[in-house]
């Protein structure tokens, strides 16, 4: 002991009984805190901090991280929430309820004189007969859509309310439809999700392409383009100072000049190919032409582009480039000298809107979006926080769903079942977080009764 | 050409320590704004925004990242953007409860802050830069006195950087990072690859990306990054992650990255110090690696396990205790240090200068200042600039070069701000020493860079204003210096505070580094990292450390001179 006071002179020390006493009680704190979440009916949380940040939420995860938590064993099990949540999105207060309950039935056995061993012995017990269950009653279906649109329901019904989680089930279901292709797994990452503060949080709306959160940087760039060419490349389009240090290189003034003509030569050379090309591919068709740029276009390139009817975005991000040759056909240039009609993609609509100084623009009407994107509405940013926050969560739910092919027969269904198996006992289906709880003692009669 | 560009920058900050820095930097720059000629160019910086009621914000281009609980009274989506909504935007069928923090204690400065904004909503031309903010600020000092003229002791109520943030931060600005917490005692953010591995995360580099991507996409001329990140803690990870998607994303840019140490460490022990080494090693390996020129401050002789006094001076009284103080001469070090890329004319960029100062691969810099540049009031400049008989009025801020200083740099930039011109209108019948034949600050300042640093090549910018220190400044100063920043004979009247300071930096490239390096080194290559277990947690391997010290070692042989290689045998 003197060594950890060495170490830490503000450690407070705990032996034995104390020790385990302290451990529950966090559990159960954190437990007293989340009950009241769980469920469709549960309560929601406005968390308002001392600056006025707020924070709107129902997510047990989210409320774990929101909260400072010091307790060692609290954080611990906020770290099983955390895990939760990457794996399935979902169930997270779930999870921290069953940790609560657990120990608050374990407290109780211990306090009787049961060693914590036999108990710990019993969890693990209960553990292997809760997966044989599951591998029982699972139900293996093909997945179509109203299938996942149930799955995203349960689990968005819980976030948000029923209007807009009705809404959200089906913009899920189609996101994840879009991006699935047979035989690989679902990259979530294909599915953007996008926030606007505008209008109200039942506007969001599921784009089939890609919305880029910056415009055109010229004015005489058009704002609506139709049936557009879409070149996404990786090349910088500014005139660049050479990085050797140039003052090496000229005697005198008009040296200087010519030096950065030839270099800025340099930089309208590829942004003629681009141009070149646009008029090999659209002829005297009026059909658009849209470059997706990922490295920078200075004023310069953006009026030549201007002049010949390009529209030219410029600083894409990174995992947008990915994204773009999946929604509209085409691949990433990282350079102009082989550029052919090949690389191009293709786009119904790309148009412009601008909301205060926040620019955005709809790559839309693409054929076989393989990438698409959520467009988040809502008054405020609290609002659009939880929104995206239940979307992250019906996404996985509805992945998941996908990869394993089988179901889940809905939780609580599970819960019932689990309980069924283990007890003479019977109840109807109660509303769910009655099954819940009837569930808890259920988990812990099994172990209980095995090692004695 | 030149004349068209309107150059950008970016600054990234990272940390608490900085950030401190920071909130004076945009100080000085609000002052800038105001000060008439118009010497500094703002914008370089700064940004002009439309919010969505349509008023107009200026706002620094600023990414800064902080562990959450750090922003005390700040919102970390700022006021500037705030919209009225009539609905409350709840609609659940449910309960709803609210959990609301009290609101924290705002100190003297921020509420008197506070106060003068409300007043200034009436005055229309208050958010515009430039000219309309001296119309307002003219007007509203003539009903009740400017915050500026006003005199806080905040050195008791400071605690985190937002406590003296003068200006508003645009709601992309201030990234918190959730998975830690600011002074937790269970989820501490101390190991480099702890940064590392935050960084990697989805949720925290695509916010990253998302906010960087916002203030790089609307600048037509680039010029670069700042980065001011700690190198001793885990945002040393955080920002190498950073600063390597940097060069990757924009490669071409300049990237000038500030790397800064408290100059007293805020938890000392044997565990720390260790952390400490290991981390500040692997920040110097990637971040020399990938930034443009890579420059450690620290207001501490010696650093790492032994730590030695903090910079003195005579003209200072400071404590080295409070990051409020010594981030205050920081900040105003790189404030100037960064002049000749915010000039309004002529300036140069952030490429041009690290390309200047990184000849030969040596991309590890020192910063040195006068802080202040110690001019005494009554005696005229000629007379006294010859009295700087050798480089020591220019004191590293850096730690373990000091004994070095005296070796001359392979090059450096200098810049001098605000001195003034005291009796150089008087003309010496018969000139004694070269400087009475200058006819200006610039040629004099020329000529005593020449005469001190004969083998070095200098580059020399002075720029008229001085660095501004009023509110809301801590009061470091001791009581000889005079409001202007001048020595005076007697000590300043107790109402008054220094309101500006000539300053004199020096940002270079000098053999002294190597003794850092070296220092650095050996210190790193006595600790044995299958003992710091959470360095294995993280994914990181022993061989990947020792390729690292390596590269560290080789990295030191650069900055190799003739001369001290005749030392280093003796020492070794």
């Amino acid at each position: 002991m003197s060594a950890i006071k060495a170490l830490n002179p503000k450690a407070e020390i705990a032996r034995a009984a104390q020790a385990l006493q302290i451990n529950i009680n966090a559990a159960r704190g954190l437990q007293d805190v989340l009950k009241t979440n769980l469920g469709p009916k549960g309560t929601i949380k406005m968390l308002v901090s001392g600056s006025g940040d707020i924070k709107l939420t129902k997510d047990g995860n989210i409320l774990l991280h929101e909260m400072q938590i010091q307790h060692p064993t609290a954080s611990l099990i906020a770290k099983v929430a955390t895990a939760q949540d990457d794996i399935t999105g979902d169930g997270t207060t779930s999870n921290v309820l069953i940790i609560g309950e657990l120990l608050k039935q374990a407290d109780l056995y211990v306090s009787e004189g049961l060693h914590p061993r036999i108990v710990t012995e019993g969890f693990e017990l209960a553990k292997v007969k809760a997966l044989e269950t599951l591998e029982k009653i699972k139900v293996t279906r093909e997945m179509d859509r109203d299938a996942l649109i149930s799955v995203a329901k349960t689990s968005l019904r819980t976030k948000v309310h029923a209007e807009l989680a009705d809404l959200l089930t089906e913009v899920v279901v189609d996101a994840v439809l879009a991006i699935h292709k047979t035989s690989e797994s679902i990259d979530l990452h294909m599915v953007e999700i996008m926030q606007m503060q505008h209008r109200s949080d039942t506007d969001t709306q599921l784009i089939k392409g890609l919305v880029l959160d910056h415009g055109a940087r010229h004015p005489d760039m058009k704002k609506h383009v139709k049936d557009a060419y879409i070149l996404t490349c990786n090349v910088s389009m500014e005139y660049e100072k050479s990085e050797v240090n140039a003052g090496f290189f000229y005697k005198s003034a008009e040296e200087r000049e010519k030096l950065v003509a030839a270099e800025r030569k340099f930089t309208d050379e590829k942004v003629k190919k681009v141009i070149e090309l646009k008029r090999k591919v659209c002829g005297d068709s009026d059909k658009g032409f849209v470059v997706i740029n990922q490295k920078g276009v200075d004023p310069l390139s953006l009026d030549m582009l201007a002049k010949e009817g390009i529209v030219a975005l410029r600083r894409a991000k990174r995992r947008n480039m990915e994204r773009l040759a999946l929604a509209c056909g085409g691949h990433a240039m990282n350079s102009v000298e082989d550029l052919t009609p090949d690389c191009l993609g293709e786009a119904g609509q790309v148009y412009e809107h601008v909301l205060g100084e926040d620019k955005y623009t709809f790559v839309e009407e693409c054929k076989n979006p393989l990438s698409v994107t959520i467009l988040v509405k809502g008054p405020n940013k609290h609002t659009l926080a939880q929104i995206k926050d239940a979307i992250h969560d019906g996404l996985r739910a509805v992945k998941n769903a996908i990869d394993d092919g089988e179901e889940l027969v809905a939780t609580y269904y599970l819960l019932v079942t689990l309980w069924l198996d283990s007890s003479a006992l019977y109840q109807s289906k109660l509303a769910f977080q009655m099954v819940l709880w009837c569930q808890v003692p259920v988990l812990w009669r099994l172990p209980s009764t095995m090692p004695s | 050409m030149r004349a068209h560009t309107l150059s950008r920058i970016k600054q990234l900050l990272l940390c608490q320590f900085e950030e401190t820095s920071f909130s004076y930097g945009q100080g000085a720059s609000e002052a800038a704004a105001g000060a008439t000629p118009k010497e500094i160019d703002s914008d370089v910086l700064y940004r002009e925004g439309r919010t969505l009621s349509g008023d107009v914000t200026y706002t620094p281009r600023l990414i800064a990242v902080d562990l959450s609980g750090s922003l005390n009274t700040l919102r970390s989506d700022g006021v500037l953007y705030d919209v009225e909504v009539e609905q409350s935007g709840i609609t659940w069928g449910g309960d709803v409860t609210m959990h609301k923090a009290s609101p924290p204690v705002r100190n003297q400065f921020l509420s008197d802050l506070d106060m003068s904004e409300e007043g200034a909503l009436q005055n229309p031309h208050i958010e515009s830069p430039d000219k309309d903010l001296e119309d307002a600020s003219m007007s509203s000092s003539q009903s009740l006195p400017s915050i500026k003229d006003r005199i806080y002791h905040l050195d008791d109520s400071v605690s985190v950087w937002s406590d003296f943030l003068y200006g508003h931060l645009h709601p992309k600005s201030l990234n918190i990072v959730r998975e830690f917490a600011h002074q937790s005692d269970t989820e501490m953010f101390e190991l480099f690859p702890q940064g590392k591995d935050l960084f990697k995360k989805r949720t925290v580099s695509e916010e990253l990306e998302d906010k960087l991507h916002f203030f790089a996409e609307e600048c037509d001329h680039l010029q670069g990054f700042q980065v001011l990140t700690n190198f001793d803690d885990g945002f040393s990870g955080m920002s190498s992650g950073l600063v390597e998607l940097l060069d990757d994303e924009y490669h071409g840019k300049g990237i000038l990255t500030w790397g800064v140490i408290p100059a007293v460490p805020s938890v000392k022990s044997t565990l720390m110090d260790n952390y400490r080494v290991i981390n500040s090693a692997l920040a110097f390996e990637q971040l020399s690696q990938y930034s443009s020129f890579f420059v450690p401050l620290s207001l501490n002789s010696s650093l790492w396990r032994k730590q030695g006094p903090a910079l003195t001076s005579p003209y200072l009284s400071y404590n080295p205790n409070l990051n409020y103080h010594t981030s205050a001469i920081l900040a105003s070090c790189i404030d100037t240090a960064t002049l000749p890329f915010r000039l309004d004319k002529e300036a140069l960029t952030i490429p041009e200068i690290c390309a200047m100062l990184s000849v030969g691969e040596r991309k590890i810099g020192t910063l040195c200042s006068s802080f202040p540049f110690p001019l005494q009031e009554s005696m005229s400049l000629v007379k006294r600039l010859p009295a700087f008989q050798d480089t020591s009025f220019l004191k590293p801020l850096a730690a373990e070069v000091d004994k070095f200083n005296s070796m001359s740099p392979f090059s450096q930039f200098v810049v001098c701000r605000g001195i003034p011109n005291i009796g150089l209108k008087n003309r010496v019948p018969q000139p004694q020493n070269p400087f009475d034949l200058c006819k200006s600050v610039d040629e004099m300042m020329k000529m005593l860079v020449s005469s001190l640093y004969p083998r070095t090549v200098s580059s020399l910018l002075t720029v008229n204003q001085a660095a501004p220190t009023g509110t809301p400044y801590p009061h470091l100063f001791s009581p000889l210096v005079s409001p202007t920043g001048l020595v005076g004979n007697k000590p300043r009247s107790a109402d008054e505070v220094v309101k500006s300071i000539p300053l004199v930096t020096s940002l270079q490239s000098s053999p002294a580094t190597k003794n850092l390096l070296k220092k650095l080194t050996s210190e790193a290559k006595k600790l044995d990292l299958r003992k710091h277990h959470g360095y294995f947690e993280s994914n990181m391997e022993e061989d990947e450390y020792h390729e690292i010290l390596n590269n560290l070692d080789s990295l030191c042989q650069k900055y190799e001179t003739g001369a001290s290689s005749m030392d280093d045998s003796d020492d070794d």
